[in-house]
């Protein structure tokens, strides 16, 4: 029972928890920040505006109008052949056949004995053609394709080449075909090319014509083709000046051409108050008016709470009602939610200008515009209203008025997108709500956080829950909880906090641990962090000079647990190198090696003959446990070589991903101090030139360390230290300047070798 | 005998180089060329008569040309051409034009490093089908424009070298843009690797703030940029702005510019309140030029004074290396130029000399 529910807690906590690391793209990752509820299903995905204003994710997948185009005439040509042809065949044959091909095509067609080209002879719409001899079809493909070159260019980048004449041929010749064509949906094709051609040769004026002659000799039904041809016209009416006409005229494509959409939108244009007046006159009915009114509205940075009043006037049931408020809510949750505790609310602020400085007084406008919906009740869905109505309360900060508009809402709110709405809102509300962070109110947060679902569903849940918390803990000094509730506890590494570090540690030494709290002591592979704490916390007193501590510390991690680190600092190394290998055998954990070090600074002192090697080995272990050493992990948790480059004491280094930094431990002094007595106290002048070289070291990091340093570790220089940081090489070259060591030390060290001939 | 034979000699020679040495000495240094020119930022070029007067008034002989933009197409996740020029070919019969391509910030953003070849193939294509249907004009240059940043800087220059080398063969040489930022921090967005920049003298302040005054030419912002212009690596020819514009704040955001924008254009008291000269406010929401804008929205007209245009003249000879460049005026528009007697851009070029 035991095991299964320290794996519920593993996977939640896997799934689910801190997700600021985890989740941000990169060290600049600065998009905005907050978190939103509302959900594109409460409007009706069939809404055929849905995707043009909402643009939410799963609703507008930045497909391409021409997609689009190809799609729904396919489509349509599909429909007019009953369904008995494959979308994938008449591709084949209208939009990746060359001309030769579709005269073969036509030859086939033409003739019983003449078969059907090889590559469309398993193709059902050129089977479809030859065996009702649909030859109106492929004269008229043929025409098309004649077309192409003048209507269409294959890149972006080629600039077409029209030739007017050649174009204005085509249409005499097009208008030809179409009188002696008797299908009414092949002439309706006719009479969109020839438009089309007429409108690109810039014969805006025979485009009209054309409108005028082709169209009343059509009776085709309802066609996509409808819209595509208006839009022609209307493309010619403006470049006649009759703007007005040509706006009324994208407002009607724009409400129902879902492949046009998009353009007519961009081609509507009205310039004065006149014109505007002129165009709501041209409408035949209230339902046109609202759709003028939708598309302002839809403008980026339009005033849509305006709008969404004039449609309501003309047409209460309007469907677009609902996606502008749908659009103006997620606005309004940018500016509020959860505002008093994002995080990065002052980013959002600076980078954004979010919250919108006119956030208040436009919710207070959506608020009013919405109760008078619910009031009048003259709304398509009221639901959805009464819905906003409750939400917008509990944006305006109002959470009693909110709570109970739910609660008076919930029975009369039937449809399942509603309804889980209703919860996800009611949700939020209740974190919200919470003041106090004690153990029912954590049980509340665990079941939350364990309904995995339900964060599928709201990504920006997690979130919001987990920044609403932090906000609570740290208001009520939990200090340790706030922290892992924003990051996983390996991130105190590397900058540890001594206070944190004891607030996780009493909570994980706890036994009576509530669910979440158990969830909090896990790290982010879902193991307990108790002995991780430990040691980082031995390892900052050893590195704060507290040794004796420090090995207290370390002492109560479980002996079995102690040998993560096998270290070795007793060894000397002439020359730096962090990563190299030691060849010995013997190896201590953290609380061995402290213990070594009492011995040997006992020994140290006690030794009056060996005293000075003693010393000397003190001086190598505290070198080669600081950031210069290969056994750096003694005093430091975390070490970059990043670092290295722009090393200064106590300095804090950035690092993405740690909110306090990254602190190094370049600390030399003690080391230096040893080597210092150790050549005071021998009287082996080998060991003393041993203990000079390695204290000239230390000398050296503690200039590059300090603020005197100028040195770019990417120059072709040596570090040029000041006389203060060059005592012991001169000590070194004016003392020991005959002994062994100094001969060797001066071939193997090219530093030391340009510090004595500089001096 | 040869003595004396060659006294004379020497003295001539001594007397002929004092000469020559005193010629140069006294003869004045040739002032700087300064070449007036004109930005056409229109997709459609068709010079009105009075835009023909003008520049033959200024002895204008030079025209940036804006060819076309690119900027990066999100459905088809490619870099596009748009707004390519629609012009007759005979309107600059006689002069020097300079192609100018403006090419979006974005666009090297999302562009990939490995379709820079391709797009730099594209724009050399797109500019000599362009330059194939001019007819009698002189094309020494083409002009690249972009506010590059540091996360751009590496894709635009490798970009700029390799339309140099498509360019190259033809005997014309590139030149961009550069911004006054990027004069001030050079050393850190770097220097275009192009034959010459262009100091683009204009929109200095930063139009999102509501309290603003001018972000067309503020010349004490200028001042503060401009220390290091003489140190600047490449040859710097100028552009000033002859522009006017209304900045429309929304909940003091900016959302819209509304080009030439005059004051006697928001002259309806119905529909806008005159807070001051250059401030208004909407009464009551209304269409403007084809902008809609709504009421409580705030618009700031802002425009280029003939006098401020002379100082920004004055301010940037003293800081530029004295030398012979090109002044071009941004931009060639019946409505701007009435604005600026022709006399005022003469006084403005000759500040440079």
């Amino acid at each position: 029972m035991k095991l299964w529910r320290r794996y519920v807690i593993l996977f939640v906590s896997i799934c689910c928890f801190p997700i600021v690391i985890s989740q941000a793209c990169s060290p600049d990752d600065l998009s905005f920040y907050g978190y939103s509820f509302i959900q594109p299903e409460i409007v009706n995905k069939a809404t055929p505006y849905a995707p043009f204003f909402l643009r939410f994710d799963d609703f507008y997948q930045s497909v391409s109008s021409t997609v689009v185009q190809e799609k729904t005439n396919l489509e349509e040509w599909k429909e007019r052949f009953c369904a008995l042809v494959d979308l994938k065949d008449l591709r084949t044959v209208i939009y990746q056949s060359s001309l030769e091909r579709l005269e073969s095509l036509r030859l086939a067609v033409k003739s019983k004995k003449t078969p059907l080209p090889v590559s469309l002879q398993a193709n059902s719409f050129a089977r479809h053609l030859k065996s009702n001899q649909c030859t109106e079809v492929i004269d008229y493909l043929i025409f098309a394709k004649t077309c192409e070159p003048h209507v269409t260019r294959a890149t972006s980048w080629e600039q077409p080449q029209r030739d007017s004449s050649a174009m204005m041929e085509l249409v005499v010749e097009g208008k030809k075909a179409f009188l002696d064509t008797e299908s009414h949906y092949v002439r309706l094709r006719y009479a969109y090319q020839l438009i089309r051609l007429a409108h690109y040769a810039k014969a805006y004026e025979q485009v009209l014509t054309l409108y005028d002659f082709l169209l009343p000799k059509t009776d085709a039904h309802a066609s996509i083709l409808d819209y595509w041809i208006l839009g022609h016209k209307a493309g010619a009416l403006y470049r006649l000046n009759r703007r007005v006409e040509a706006a009324y005229l994208y407002s009607l494509i724009f409400k129902h051409s879902a492949a046009k959409r998009e353009s007519a939108y961009q081609s509507f244009r009205i310039r004065t108050d006149e014109e505007w007046e002129q165009c709501l006159l041209m409408c035949k009915s209230d339902q046109e008016r609202a759709v003028l009114y939708a598309i302002r509205a839809n403008a980026p940075l339009s005033i849509a709470a305006e709008e969404m009043e004039k449609i309501y006037q003309l047409d209460p049931i309007n469907e677009n009602l609902e996606l502008l408020l749908v659009k103006e809510i997620k606005l309004l949750e940018k500016d509020l939610l959860g505002l008093e505790f994002n995080i990065h609310r002052q980013r959002n602020k600076n980078e954004y200008q979010i919250p919108r400085k006119m956030a208040g007084r436009k919710l207070t406008k959506l608020q009013q515009f919405v109760r008078k919906c619910n009031q009048e009740a003259l709304v398509a869905r009221p639901e959805i209203w009464k819905i906003a109505d409750a939400y917008l309360e509990f944006l305006a900060g109002d959470l009693y008025a909110a709570e109970k508009t739910f609660t008076k809402i919930k029975p009369e709110i039937t449809q399942d997108s509603l309804q889980s709405q209703v919860a996800i809102f009611e949700l939020c509300l209740k974190l919200n709500q919470i003041d106090t962070m004690n153990a029912p109110e954590e049980e509340f947060i665990a079941t939350v956080v364990r309904n995995n679902e339900l964060l599928q569903k709201y990504p920006d849940l997690s979130n919001f829950l987990y920044d609403r918390i932090t906000q609570l803990y740290q208001k009520e000094g939990k200090i340790g909880k706030a922290f892992r509730c924003q990051y996983d506890v390996q991130t105190l590494a590397y900058n540890p906090q001594i206070d944190i570090i004891d607030s996780l540690l009493s909570l994980s030494q706890r036994e009576d641990k509530n669910r979440f709290e158990r969830m909090l002591c896990l790290d982010a592979e879902g193991n307990e962090f108790e002995n991780f704490l430990l040691d980082l916390k031995g390892t900052l007193l050893f590195s704060q000079n507290q040794p004796e501590a420090a090995l207290e510390i370390f002492k109560e991690i479980p002996p079995t647990e102690r040998s993560k680190y096998q270290l070795n600092p007793f060894h000397e190394n002439l020359q730096d190198c962090v990563e190299c290998p030691i060849n010995d055998t013997l190896w201590y954990n953290k609380a061995e090696l402290i213990e070594r070090i009492f011995e040997l600074e006992y020994q140290a002192k006690a030794d009056l003959k060996n005293g000075p090697r003693y010393f000397y080995i003190l001086g190598l272990a505290y070198y080669n446990m600081s950031y210069f050493g290969n056994s750096w992990k003694a005093m430091d948790a975390f070490r970059s070589s990043a670092t290295g480059s722009r090393l200064r004491p106590n300095q804090v280094y950035d690092l993405y991903g740690s909110p306090f930094g990254n602190l190094e431990q370049t600390d030399c002094s003690q080391a230096l101090n040893y080597f210092e007595k150790a050549r005071l106290l021998s009287k082996n002048p080998e060991l003393a030139a041993r203990a000079s070289y390695m204290a000239a070291k230390c000398n050296q990091k503690m200039y590059l360390t300090s603020k005197a340093n100028n040195y770019s570790p990417y120059s072709n220089r040596i570090p040029n230290l000041s006389e203060e940081y060059l005592v012991h090489f001169k000590i070194l070259q004016q003392e020991y300047s005959d002994t062994k060591f100094y001969q060797e030390i001066i071939q193997e060290c090219k530093y030391f070798d340009a510090y004595v001939s500089k001096n | 005998m040869c003595g004396s034979s060659r006294f004379p000699f020497r003295l001539l020679c001594c007397y002929l180089s004092f000469l020559v040495v005193g010629i140069l000495a006294c003869q004045k240094a040739k002032p700087p060329t300064i070449q007036p020119a004109f930005y056409h930022w229109k997709s459609r070029l068709a010079l009105q008569p009075e835009e023909q007067d003008y520049l033959a008034q200024l002895a204008v002989q030079k025209i940036y040309l804006r060819c076309f933009d690119v900027d990066w197409d999100q459905q088809q996740q490619m870099a596009i051409p748009v707004a390519t020029l629609q012009m007759d070919s005979q309107a600059l019969s006689g002069m020097q034009v300079i192609p100018t391509i403006f090419i979006t910030n974005r666009t090297l953003i999302h562009l990939p490093n490995e379709q820079l070849d391709r797009l730099v193939a594209q724009i050399s294509q797109k500019l000599q089908t362009l330059m194939r249907t001019w007819q009698a004009v002189v094309i020494p240059e083409v002009q690249m424009d972009c506010d590059w940043t540091l996360k751009t800087k590496a894709k635009y220059f490798s970009l700029l070298t390799s339309l140099t080398e498509s360019l190259s063969p033809q005997n014309i040489q590139l030149s961009a843009t550069i911004r006054l930022h990027q004069i001030k921090y050079f050393s850190q967005t770097g220097v275009p690797p192009v034959a010459r920049g262009m100091l683009m003298f204009y929109n200095m302040g930063n139009l999102d703030d509501p309290q603003a005054y001018n972000t067309i030419l503020d010349l004490s912002i200028a001042a503060k940029y401009l220390a290091p212009a003489a140190q600047y690596p490449l040859p710097l020819d100028v552009a000033l702005p002859l522009f006017a514009w209304g900045v429309v704040y929304r909940d003091d955001k900016m959302v819209q510019l509304i080009n030439g924008l005059e004051a006697t254009q928001l002259k309806d008291r119905s529909h806008f309140l005159k807070l001051d000269e250059n401030h208004f406010k909407v009464l009551e929401s209304t269409y403007l030029n084809g902008d809609y804008l709504y009421q409580e929205d705030h618009i700031r007209l802002e425009r280029v004074a003939t006098t401020n245009l002379v100082e920004a003249a004055q301010l940037l000879a003293k800081h530029l290396k004295p030398m012979s460049r090109t002044v071009s005026f941004y931009h060639l528009d019946p409505a701007i130029i009435k604005n600026y007697p022709y006399e005022t851009l003469e006084t403005v070029c000759h500040s440079f000399r």
